[in-house]
């Protein structure tokens, strides 16, 4: 009997961030957002910079510093709606992106390196891109980190 | 019949749960701290007087723990407790014309100004991703002309065990009057 590595191809959606690249599993991106004005209300939740009005749904926009810890972070243009889950919560954010996003359908997502000093944690696995290895984002994982900490997970 | 081909697509109950929503109209009291605009439910307001008129009756207190409440308003059924908006809500100073007393409660609540009645046509749920004090604040948020503005529990200003502690704690300070006087942003002055 033959035991097979899962290799199934899935779908992945890669960003810049600051100085690197990042990706998201497809799944959980529901879509690209053109840009609007942002809104505030009151609130204590120190990673939300604001909300916007996707079809009369309210949508909390991350602060991409503090999910990412990229203060050089380029010039917002797009929004990314992704959908995370936690336990029973379950939600829509939208991360202020550049508008460079790319749809990659045909990469395999390796398994992350053994995380030796806890800075991976937040790495579902690695996207080999020609030479780049791109690392795959656990947003649920991110957003458990920041409701525990406060801290940018990354 | 419907056509070969044709994909029928319904909502995933997870999106219906996430999108909750009330859709029934309300009137509601749309009202300004610090230049950031509020609704609150018509019903759960008691009365809206200047803050000229109460300050005649205002008694100021002082607890370490509740620096957003500064005064009441004694009464034989229990003191109303007059709560800073912008202390509150964590905004930047403002200085309060109106106080907007809560019905069924002992809570009032110091606001720069009363911007009229609006009706409510949908309150939807403060997304999951708010964590904060916020979600005890809020009963959702809605939408007037394009503005998201967030809809006020009444409850969230002071808490029972919370008014519990002001009934145990607060001590008047003497010469109030004199005080109310003095006192910048946040008092029962009148605005200029």
């Amino acid at each position: 009997m033959t035991v097979c590595a899962e290799t199934t191809p899935r779908s992945f959606v890669l960003l810049p961030m600051g100085t690197r690249r990042i990706a998201f599993v497809a799944d959980f991106v529901v879509k690209l957002a053109s840009p609007q004005r942002l809104q505030n209300f009151p609130h204590k939740t120190p990673w939300i910079s604001g909300v916007i009005v996707q079809h009369n749904r309210i949508v909390p926009v991350y602060d991409a510093n503090a999910l990412f810890n990229e203060p050089d972070a380029p010039e917002r243009r797009f929004y990314m709606i992704v959908q995370w889950k936690i336990g029973e919560s379950r939600d829509l954010c939208a991360i202020p992106v550049a508008g460079e996003c790319e749809l990659v359908s045909t990469g395999s997502m390796t398994p992350a390196k053994p995380d030796l000093d806890g800075q991976r944690r937040f790495v579902a696995g690695l996207l080999l891109m020609g030479r780049d290895e791109i690392e795959v984002l656990d947003l649920n994982e991110m957003i458990r980190a920041l409701r525990a900490t406060g801290e940018p997970p990354l | 019949m419907r056509p070969t081909g044709c994909i029928a697509m319904k909502i995933a109950p997870s999106e219906r749960r996430g999108a909750r929503r009330a859709s029934r109209s309300e009137p509601v009291i749309a009202f300004s701290i610090s230049g950031q605009m509020f609704a609150i439910g018509a019903n759960a307001v008691q009365e809206i007087r200047t803050t000229d008129s109460v300050a005649a009756v205002a008694v100021e207190i002082s607890v370490a723990s509740k620096p957003k409440v500064r005064h009441c308003l004694p009464s034989g059924r229990g003191a109303t407790y007059i709560v800073s908006g912008w202390g509150h809500f964590g905004l930047s100073a403002s200085r309060p014309a109106q106080v907007i007393l809560l019905r069924n409660s002992r809570v009032g609540v110091l606001v720069d100004s009363i911007d009229g009645m609006e009706t409510m046509r949908i309150l939807m749920s403060l997304p999951a991703g708010f964590c904060g004090p916020e979600r005890s604040w809020y009963r959702g948020v809605t939408i007037f002309g394009e503005n998201v503005v967030p809809v006020v529990s009444p409850s969230g200003f002071l808490s029972p065990r919370e008014i519990a502690e002001l009934d145990a704690g607060s001590t008047s300070v003497p010469d109030s009057k004199a005080l109310l006087g003095g006192m910048a942003e946040g008092s029962l002055e009148k605005a200029e």
